[in-house]
């Protein structure tokens, strides 16, 4: 069982250390199986390397995080459930490696993204090759758990995949047709389907089931996790106007890209006609056709419509929301550093930089 | 002595004495002003107080945001559950297929299992009669003819 730090009160520095402390044992825990479990696959060349790429380039881990803490929380042993989230980081990786050649994206953790080192044909093969090696952690544990519990994992996981597939296909489609017309809950329609259910509605799931060994039902924690989510989210959009020291992809590069953010959305609802019809005209040019004093004047609007304030807003009202829904599933739980973790993720997720 | 003794005096520039000052002060007539409420605002955040109206903004963003949160998230439940119970429909049959052939193994087990441990008692007795039939016929070998 991980060491934390015991918390006092509700010490906001304590929590916070609380957090990147567990964060970097979950974290340790899954790199080392994953890493093991790459190099035991039969080596061949333009895909070992490739495959191995992004796993070693680090990450916050917060994945497979949520995963080890959920099943903690309910009285698993961390080493029985490291596989598991071994499988959802894989899997994470995995589709990075397709979302960033779908959104052409340069930067990845602070490096070239693995299309930009490889071309796209390799890299779209390595990513569907850690897509299906991202199963194998998971599939040899589900028979220690018994049929049951072992073809609920796949549902789970089917699930998952279904609902990622959908989002991403929204978000890119929006982009694609350069949709004028996405409301908030558009946005927030695509946030669970493409960010949520892969980044905490499935780790919990997934956690919850081990945890418990199938006794607890895995729908009760999707409510938490989809607040959990869209809040992680909406930070994400907003580090990305402005981001820290430490923030691994491109600056500004989802104004590039077009993508429809909740501040993109409120900005062009609060503008006058003329800003509208400017905001409009820059999103229909290709992204490379895009140039810095446009981004800067998009940048700018959303700053003067309140957008940014207006996301902050909307980011914390979900995370408070998410706290409510942890309590219900966590509350009636044993006090632990795996059960605090859980409860302190909502302020990590705001409070982070990168 | 009362005002306009008071700014007559002035004007002839003869100068009153303090008490003089203090008991004409006291006998100007002076009504206490009606006060523009009467009790306390308990409802300072209300729409047209500056810092309410800030806050109202806020909460009713953060209580739209919520609100259309909850929305999303349980359309997103009903039609799983609604994809789930079709999908369930299917697999009720193997579940109860399912239930039925690990039955069907348990009791295989267990006749592999009696099965096994009949043949080996009697593997065993079967050694004990042979030993027992190899000492005898050794003694009676060994045994002084009459």
């Amino acid at each position: 069982m991980i060491q934390a730090p015991s918390l006092e009160g509700s010490n906001r520095l304590q929590s916070s250390c609380h957090i990147s402390f567990a964060l970097n044992e979950y974290g340790a825990r899954t790199r080392d199986y994953i890493i093991h479990y790459l190099n035991s696959q039969p080596k061949s060349p333009y895909l070992s390397e490739l495959i191995a790429d992004y796993p070693n380039r680090g990450g916050k881990m917060m994945r497979p995080s949520i995963c080890l803490a959920t099943a903690c929380t309910f009285g698993a042993d961390l080493e029985e459930v490291v596989p598991f989230a071994a499988s959802i980081e894989l899997l994470h990786n995995a589709l990075l490696i397709h979302d960033d050649i779908q959104d052409e994206s340069e930067e990845r953790r602070g490096l070239p993204t693995l299309h930009a080192l490889h071309g796209i044909p390799l890299a779209i093969n390595a990513g569907d090759t850690l897509l299906m090696l991202a199963l194998g952690p998971l599939l040899s544990q589900q028979h220690h758990y018994g049929g049951v519990v072992g073809h609920k994992l796949i549902e789970l996981t089917l699930r998952m995949a279904r609902e990622t597939a959908e989002g991403q296909a929204l978000d890119i489609g929006w982009r694609r047709d350069n949709r004028l017309d996405i409301s908030t809950a558009d946005y927030l329609d695509m946030v669970l389907k493409k960010t949520a259910w892969m980044a905490t509605i499935w780790p919990a799931q997934i956690g919850l089931l081990i945890g418990s060994k199938g006794r607890v039902d895995p729908t009760a924690v999707i409510k938490f996790g989809f607040f959990l989510g869209a809040c992680f989210q909406i930070q994400d959009d907003l580090l990305n106007l402005n981001p820290s020291l430490g923030y691994g992809k491109e600056a500004m590069g989802d104004l590039y890209e077009g993508k429809k953010t909740l501040m993109l959305i409120h900005a062009r609802e609060n503008s006058t006609l003329e800003e509208r019809k400017e905001i409009d005209r820059i999103l229909t040019l290709n992204r490379f056709d895009r140039n810095t004093e446009e981004i800067v004047w998009l940048h700018n609007q959303m700053l003067n419509t309140g957008s940014i304030i207006y996301a902050r807003t909307v980011a914390e009202a979900l995370g408070g929301a998410a706290l409510h829904e942890c309590s219900l599933v966590f509350g009636h739980l044993p006090d632990s550093p795996a059960k605090r973790f859980i409860e302190n993720l909502v302020t990590w997720i705001l409070e982070r930089e990168c | 002595m009362n005002e306009s003794e008071m700014r007559k005096s002035k004007m002839n520039g003869s100068k009153m004495n303090p008490s003089e000052v203090n008991e004409s002060k006291i006998n100007q007539s002076w009504t206490r002003p009606e006060p523009k409420r009467t009790g306390p605002h308990r409802n300072g955040w209300a729409k047209g107080h500056p810092a309410g109206h800030v806050k109202d903004v806020a909460s009713s963003t953060v209580e739209q945001a919520v609100r259309l949160g909850y929305k999303v998230i349980e359309n997103n439940i009903e039609m799983g559950k609604a994809f789930a119970s079709r999908h369930s429909s299917e697999r009720e049959s193997g579940t109860q297929d399912d239930l039925i052939q690990l039955c069907g193994k348990m009791l295989q087990l267990g006749r592999d299992f009696t099965s096994l441990y009949f043949d080996a008692l009697e593997q065993v007795l079967q050694e004990v009669s042979e030993r027992t039939t190899r000492k005898v016929s050794k003694d009676d070998d060994s045994s002084p003819q009459p």
